[in-house]
């Protein structure tokens, strides 16, 4: 009976649609997507206003409510912003220090496309040389348009889920 | 993706140190009195390097070497086409000049946005993820560490919808974000590390063995070997790949990572992966069942990479065990499923179909 119950209780929470989320208002989210943008308003499952970016943190964010995938969050200021679902985590992200003073990749987000395509550490260019000295040098360059096309993809606005 | 093997694994010993089982060079070391002793101390160090934190910039770099073997032995990337300066045809890659060469590219742009919205959302999002197709008929994938993720050009070619091309690259990510390939690279430290010392300071038939490998890598013992007393008398165990002086590392380690990577994952962490890729492609928005049919299609008794992969079965079984629990609202509250559901065969984007069209014309048929 309490199992039939259950299901009952879920089949109707699918039915209201806007509130079938399995989340309540105040519950704990982090924000785990790069570069997420959050805004000020939401309609009828559509956003406006200027968005602001936010990035993944262990900012503790509280759940109020959602329209469609949109979703409205109380920041620790307390200003409510919508943010994309997806972009949504009930855990804390996993930060890593990415950038570093020394080479590679260091401010990668802040490369020019040229600064990008030089993305292959030189340990790495080292390394195709050194494996085949003819070959090498189309190697580097392989990986390292892919790495700028990734890199401009993904800068690229279209490209985000958000 | 063809095994690489390197001319160095022909001794079985060292193939079993280069598997991550160090015993064998451990137990030649101990006989011998002082000397062998001092040494049994480091080659205990070099064992803790299996429990260091690799911190991004040094996983990148490795990451770089291995895309450029993977560059230089598996297939031709066929990527260069696109000058470092043409940055509006790289942002918009639907402007690409209809040329072979640019359609290459566009394809890999539109495998990379389709990548960038998983990786995005991984739970690494702050790396820097690196998307690219392989010129290679063979159905295949390869994952590097540091966010490199390469697909054959076979496997676009397999897929018909944009749901089963992110699941592959969801899987491969999900080898990135659980480090999968992390483990392979400490284990290459540990194996690079044991390996020139006992070739400086080891005695009879081992030492023999291990200084044959670097004699065939081309690295002088003396130099290696005093760059890992360096390495493991420090409290800092990270390398900089980029320092000159590191090179012979480098390469010591690289190979080793590179066949270990080419051998293919555990078939645990396989599982994983697939139940990561699951979990990710979900939360993006993408349906799992073209992926899982995607696996389910594939030979168990395949040759190279995917030999090492579990059967196709088990993996289908355990993906729809895992399906079930991603239903699970309270612990999944934002995945839209209702979007999700929606999604009915969404084709490849019309610059992926157009690129795998001009490549197979070009080249070989799978």
């Amino acid at each position: 009976m309490k199992r039939f119950m259950s299901c009952s209780i879920a089949a109707l929470g699918l039915l209201v649609g806007g509130s079938a989320l399995a989340i309540n208002p105040g519950d704990t989210v982090y924000i785990r997507a790069r570069d997420t943008h959050a805004y000020p308003k939401a309609t009828k499952g559509k956003v406006s206003g200027t968005p602001t970016t936010l990035q993944p943190s262990s900012v503790a964010y509280k759940w109020q409510k959602n329209d469609g995938t949109w979703n409205q969050l109380k920041a620790p200021n307390g200003k409510s912003v919508w943010v994309y679902g997806p972009n949504l985590s009930l855990t804390p992200p996993q930060q890593e220090l990415v950038a570093s003073s020394t080479s590679g990749h260091s401010g990668m987000t802040d490369m020019s496309a040229a600064d990008a395509i030089k993305g292959l550490g030189e340990g790495a260019q080292w390394y195709a040389n050194d494996q085949d000295p003819k070959a090498g040098d189309l190697a580097k360059r392989s990986v390292a348009t892919a790495e700028a096309i990734s890199y401009h993809v993904e800068k690229s606005p279209k490209a985000g889920v958000n | 993706m063809a095994a690489v093997t390197f001319s160095f694994c022909s001794c079985s010993m060292l193939n079993a140190a280069k598997n991550g089982d160090v015993s064998g060079l451990a137990n030649g070391a101990v006989e011998g009195g002082q000397a062998a002793a001092a040494l049994n101390g480091d080659l205990d160090k070099c064992n803790a390097l299996a429990n260091d934190t690799i911190s991004y910039q040094e996983e990148r770099s490795m990451g770089g070497a291995m895309a450029v073997a993977a560059a230089l032995h598996l297939s031709s990337l066929r990527i260069d086409a696109v000058k470092a300066t043409d940055t509006a045809a790289l942002a918009h890659p639907e402007t690409l000049r209809p040329d072979p060469e640019a359609l290459h590219n566009q394809m890999t742009a539109e495998v990379a946005k389709l990548g960038a919205k998983l990786g995005t959302i991984s739970s690494r999002p702050e790396i820097f993820w690196t998307f690219a197709v392989i010129d290679d008929p063979s159905v295949n994938a390869f994952s590097a560490p540091g966010g490199y993720v390469f697909v054959s050009r076979g496997l676009v070619q397999k897929v018909t919808t944009e749901d089963a091309l992110a699941g592959a690259l969801a899987h491969e990510i999900s080898h990135i974000t659980e480090k999968h390939a992390m483990k392979a690279y400490l284990a290459s430290k540990v194996w690079g590390c044991r390996t020139a010392l006992v070739a400086k300071y080891g005695s009879g038939p081992l030492q023999s063995a291990a200084a044959e490998v670097l004699h065939k890598l081309g690295l002088d013992s003396n130099q290696v070997a005093g760059l890992i007393s360096k390495l493991i008398s420090g409290s800092d165990h990270s390398l900089n790949f980029d320092d000159p002086n590191n090179h012979p590392l480098l390469k010591l380690f690289a190979g080793h990572l590179f066949d270990s990577l080419s051998a293919g994952y555990a078939q645990d962490q396989e599982l994983e992966a697939d139940q990561g890729a699951l979990a990710l492609m979900t939360a993006a928005g993408y349906a799992p069942q073209p992926f899982i049919e995607l696996v389910g299609s594939l030979p168990n008794n395949s040759s190279g990479y995917l030999s090492h992969h579990p059967p196709s079965k088990e993996r289908v079984t355990a993906m729809n065990t895992e399906l079930k629990s991603l239903h699970d609202a309270k612990a999944h509250p934002f995945i839209d499923w209702k979007k999700i559901n929606a999604r009915q065969n969404v084709k490849l984007a019309s610059a992926i179909t157009r690129g795998i069209a001009t490549s197979t014309a070009a080249g070989d048929a799978p």
